[in-house]
């Protein structure tokens, strides 16, 4: 479980004669691709090992990266769970955009969370506590993930009433799952505080970036979109939001 | 004067041990035996991780035999080929049940702080299967009897409803019994209370799903009528559970 530091890594090619390695010192930030993929090894090569310490909340001895890979992996099986309704084509859209989704939103996120937790966490630290709680938010997607697609499977379709039950499941197994993400956020950092405002500025951010990713189960019933962004980049979540509140009180 | 054997003189055995499992074909469903007489034998071996294949083998195939059993006696309504159907039918619906509810019942339950690894878990969810299939078929020479002698569709609906839900409350409270024997050999936690009933409602709503995606098992009809509706759509009037309404 113990993940290599690219510094261990170089002076182990440097040892063994390679010319790719001079004397000058690597930057992460010129081999962010590498150091990404060295420190994502524990994940690649037992995955399940590196499930079980994550959802038994012993994490700790897992590298950012890897826990990100893991987020990836889980996230993809529920969204291929919420693309098999429409089936087809929309299984592998969903699954691609699920993944991008969790982590385009950290990524995006990412500063402000640090900022918030700079006072009490390196910047390492508030990426590995982050990388958590999402990637322990994915693994519960993971785990409801065949529940979700039995039932997708089972829905009419096409029919408004079985879309919209299953729209209700959908938010179901995602307000879980995020609960399972916060409520190991909230033991990670100890700060009720720093875990409301992080849970705010991410589903801030991460209302709009499944705004701007969908279709996710596709309303038309047809899998003929994969990313429609010149629809998507009209108007936004809070303020489709706004939109339908004044057309109730109108 | 030869002494004539008494049927079950000999003392029924005080112990299991579950290297008989090994055996064969029959040796495999004492699991059976052991799953109604000696639990605390089951749950140290779980807890010790001893023979779980052979658990898993045997449990497995009990569940097997014995729904498909129950499913027999359910098609025994319109008798024919809806025998083989719904004897076919009700095994993938127990056992498809469990196996797409696993991986919700291991990530939660791990989450939730537990000890089990996924091969103990695998097992506490078919020593579930085997529950249930046990109390099945216990009760299929019952439902037999209803089904050829007075049974109306409605009347044997309620009955096998009724069934089920014994079985299931039976192995719930089996598998809160392996639960605290587990709890106590391990000294962490094994399954939190109320999420193993939460758990089970999961099972039970995927599995009524799951039944009446197989639908019909009483009527006579084709092996699967192919289209999708969900089980919530049986209490709509107008329909018949066979042909549904677009």
């Amino acid at each position: 479980m113990r993940g290599i530091s690219i510094r261990s890594w170089i002076q182990d090619r440097q040892a063994r004669g390679s010319k790719k390695f001079p004397e000058a010192p690597l930057t992460p930030s010129r081999n962010v691709i590498k150091y990404f993929v060295m420190q994502s090894e524990v994940a690649i090569k037992d995955p399940h090992a590196a499930l079980f310490a994550l959802l038994r909340g012993r994490a700790a001895a897992l590298p950012a990266p890897a826990l990100l890979l893991l987020a990836a992996g889980c996230a993809a099986a529920f969204g291929a769970a919420v693309g098999s309704y429409t089936g087809g084509m929309q299984i592998l859209y969903a699954a691609v955009k699920m993944p991008l989704y969790f982590l385009s939103t950290l990524g995006i996120s990412f500063a402000a969370l640090h900022v918030l937790a700079a006072s009490r966490l390196p910047a390492g630290e508030t990426l590995k506590a982050a990388s958590e709680a999402v990637a322990l938010t994915a693994a519960a997607l993971g785990g409801l993930a065949p529940v979700v697609a039995f039932v997708s499977l089972s829905c009419r379709r096409p029919d408004q009433a079985s879309y919209t039950f299953l729209i209700l499941v959908l938010t179901a197994s995602v307000a879980i799952g995020g609960l399972a993400g916060v409520a190991r956020l909230h033991a990670r950092i100890a700060s009720p505080g720093l875990t409301v405002a992080w849970v705010v500025i991410y589903q801030f951010t991460g209302a709009q970036m499944a705004w701007l990713l969908k279709p996710w189960v596709s309303y038309t019933f047809k899998a003929d979109r994969f990313l429609p962004l010149h629809e998507n980049l009209h108007g936004n979540f809070y303020e489709s939001i706004f939109g339908v509140l004044r057309s109730l009180l109108s | 004067m030869a002494e004539i054997a008494t049927p079950f003189a000999a003392p029924a055995p005080q112990t299991f041990d579950s290297d008989v499992l090994r055996g064969g074909l029959l040796s495999r469903l004492t699991v059976v035996g052991a799953l109604l007489r000696f639990r605390a034998t089951i749950g140290s071996d779980i807890a010790r991780e001893r023979n779980l294949g052979d658990y898993f083998c045997s449990l497995f195939l009990a569940t097997l035999l014995f729904t498909a059993g129950y499913g027999a006696v359910l098609g025994m309504y319109e008798p024919g080929i809806q025998i083989l159907y719904a004897g076919l039918k009700l095994p993938i619906v127990v056992l498809g049940t469990a196996m797409l509810c696993i991986p919700t019942f291991y990530v939660f339950n791990s989450i939730l702080g537990s000890t089990l690894n996924f091969r103990q878990t695998v097992s506490l969810v078919f020593l579930m299967t085997a529950a249930v299939a046990t109390i099945l078929a216990a009760f299929a020479p019952i439902a037999w009897f209803f089904t050829v002698s007075a049974g109306t569709e409605g009347f044997l609906i309620v009955l096998h409803f009724a069934v089920f839900a014994i079985a299931l409350l039976y192995a719930e409270r089996l598998l809160a019994a392996i639960r605290d024997l587990l709890q106590t050999a391990t000294g962490g936690t094994s399954v939190p209370r109320t999420f193993l009933t939460l758990w089970l409602l999961l099972v039970s709503t995927v599995g009524t799903q799951m039944a009446w995606n197989f639908r019909p098992f009483l009527s006579e009809g084709p092996f699967v009528t192919g289209t999708r509706s969900l089980c919530i759509e049986a209490l709509r009037p107008g329909i018949d559970g066979v042909e549904s309404k677009q």
